[in-house]
């Protein structure tokens, strides 16, 4: 079953990885992650990331429709994976140690 | 060479002498550093927009004291700090890190207490033949507010107060308009090294171009100035400015898209713009208002960092745990967006702060392995890293000054 709106088909592949909830999942499933899939999901979400802009910002900030928050969350993941596709060009920096006790406990508002 | 501080203006050779490591591995300094630095400095724990309605209380750990503390704003609008222990058999009263309420109840035998922590109410209380009510309250613990900041002193009776302590600083930055002073973003991470090995990794920029090449280097560097060397580094008192340089002419580049579109300024509201805008032009944020600036650490004595950059302010706290264990905190006050392309650009600024936090704090743990090796006893600062030779300078002065030691004389001398 579809969750995004129909022009952002091309991104129902991506959406159970992920569109997900907070901060920290989204931090943690971009250190987890591959190279090759942060690269795939940055590839079709970056072209369509002002579309979805567009989309979300036809709404009030605050009370965003329950039906728009998958894509929302898929607009929040690019922003990690920008970094790592952008600035790291790996998943994570490459001197860090991984996994690490970090968390987020009080993340960006609204989730 | 552009012109950031020369070393002939500030530092004689006498402070380029190297620095003594056993601070970072004794454990007789560090118990030292537990009575003679933690429990008589004035430590910023939080502030007030944490409890901003009458009866809202926050719990605050301060490990090495082993003091679990309730600040909480009265029925009066007073804010006070209480330790969580109940005068009757000493449980903690409150179990939670933060609520509203307007009692407080331990929940062993349901004494109560009042959010000014005098008691209430004993359960039973003519079994208690003789007691005086009044000296039954909460124990309080010293607490003064600055500019919204809250200190706590743990010292029976406070060598100075918090305005002698914080001595020229308080002034310097009196006024400054807290922006977004609620809800921060909030990072956490308990470390295997000692906490003045993190207190270190964030008090300079010579370490960015290398550990950061890739995350910080394009903000804190450019060929003109290639090391990051300070516009500024001046002590005041016990704390101390790094004021850093930084490129003015940054911009992503064309392959960033995404930061592209999470940097542009125009999407910021314009409340967000002018507000940013008083912000800098504050005397003691970018002290030197140089255009080539990108953050200032401004040390507070003994485990703080209230730092600027031309978005608003951040903080970094450094808790000892254990002489070889730190618990850190970053607060970075971002303030809640107020449309889409603002919580874009904030969700970009945490992700790539996080890249930046696990550089330094993955590091720390490697110095801390390297410290306790004793294949080096010193450590060899440049000009740049002065602010770790002051903090180091200080935190020797308070280790060697006997408990009863002036405020004048903890304060005072440089």
């Amino acid at each position: 079953m579809s969750v995004l709106p129909q022009e952002f088909e091309a991104l129902e592949p991506f959406v159970e990885k992920w569109a997900l909830a907070d901060f920290n999942a989204r931090l943690t499933a971009r250190y987890n992650g591959e190279m090759a899939e942060l690269q795939a999901f940055y590839d079709v979400m970056q072209p369509l990331a002002e579309p979805a802009m567009q989309v979300l910002e036809a709404h009030p900030f605050e009370a965003l429709p329950e039906d728009l928050l998958p894509l929302f969350r898929l607009v929040m993941a690019l922003a990690h994976v920008a970094v790592s596709v952008e600035r790291q060009r790996a998943p994570r920096p490459k001197s860090v140690k991984w996994p690490s006790n970090l968390a987020v406990i009080e993340g960006p508002s609204p989730a | 060479m552009i012109s950031t501080m020369s070393s002939m203006d500030q530092f004689s050779q006498a402070a380029l002498e190297p620095v003594s490591l056993e601070p970072y591995r004794s454990p007789d300094i560090f118990e030292l550093e537990r009575e003679r630095v933690f429990r008589r400095a004035w430590l910023m724990i939080g502030r007030v927009e944490e409890v901003p309605k009458r009866g809202d209380y926050v719990v605050k750990t301060v490990e090495i004291l082993e003091a679990s503390v309730i600040v909480v704003r009265g029925k009066d609008e007073i804010v006070r700090a209480f330790y969580n222990v109940c005068p009757h058999r000493g449980n903690q009263v409150v179990w939670d890190d933060k609520g509203s309420a307007p009692a407080f109840v331990c929940r062993y035998h349901n004494w109560s207490f009042s959010t000014d922590g005098t008691l209430r109410g004993i359960p039973d209380q003519e079994s208690f033949p003789g007691l005086d009510k009044a000296k039954c309250g909460l124990p309080p613990v010293h607490l003064e507010i600055w500019d919204g900041w809250i200190f706590l002193n743990f010292a029976r009776q406070p060598a100075m107060s918090l305005s002698e302590f914080l001595g020229p600083m308080a002034d310097m930055f009196s006024g400054l308009d807290y922006t977004h002073a609620a809800e921060p973003v909030v990072i956490r991470t308990e470390l295997q090294c000692n906490w003045k090995i993190v207190l270190d990794a964030f008090a300079e920029a010579y370490h960015i171009p290398a550990i950061h090449s890739l995350s910080l280097k394009p903000k804190f560097a450019n060929a003109e100035n290639p090391f990051g060397r300070p516009l500024h580094i001046e002590m005041h008192g016990l704390h101390g400015v790094n004021s850093m340089f930084g490129n003015g002419d940054y911009q992503p580049q064309d392959h960033q898209l995404v930061e592209q579109m999470a940097f542009d300024p125009k999407h910021r509201s314009e409340a967000a713009q002018a507000a940013a805008q008083r912000f800098n032009l504050h005397p003691a944020v970018n002290p030197t208002k140089t255009a080539n600036w990108s953050m200032d650490v401004n040390y507070l004595f003994p485990n703080t960092h209230l730092d600027t950059n031309p978005a608003g302010f951040f903080t970094h706290q450094f808790w000892p745990l254990d002489v070889n264990r730190t618990r850190h905190e970053t607060r970075f006050y971002v303030g809640r967006p107020t449309n889409m392309r603002e919580r874009l650009a904030v969700e970009h600024r945490m992700a790539l702060a996080v890249d930046v936090i696990l550089e330094d704090l993955s590091n720390v743990e490697r110095t801390q392995k390297g410290i306790n090796s004793r294949g080096a006893d010193v450590m060899n600062l440049s000009e740049s890293e002065a602010l770790i030779r002051h903090s180091n300078a200080q935190l020797s002065r308070w280790v060697e000054a006997e408990l009863s030691a002036t405020g004048a004389e903890l304060c005072g001398g440089r």
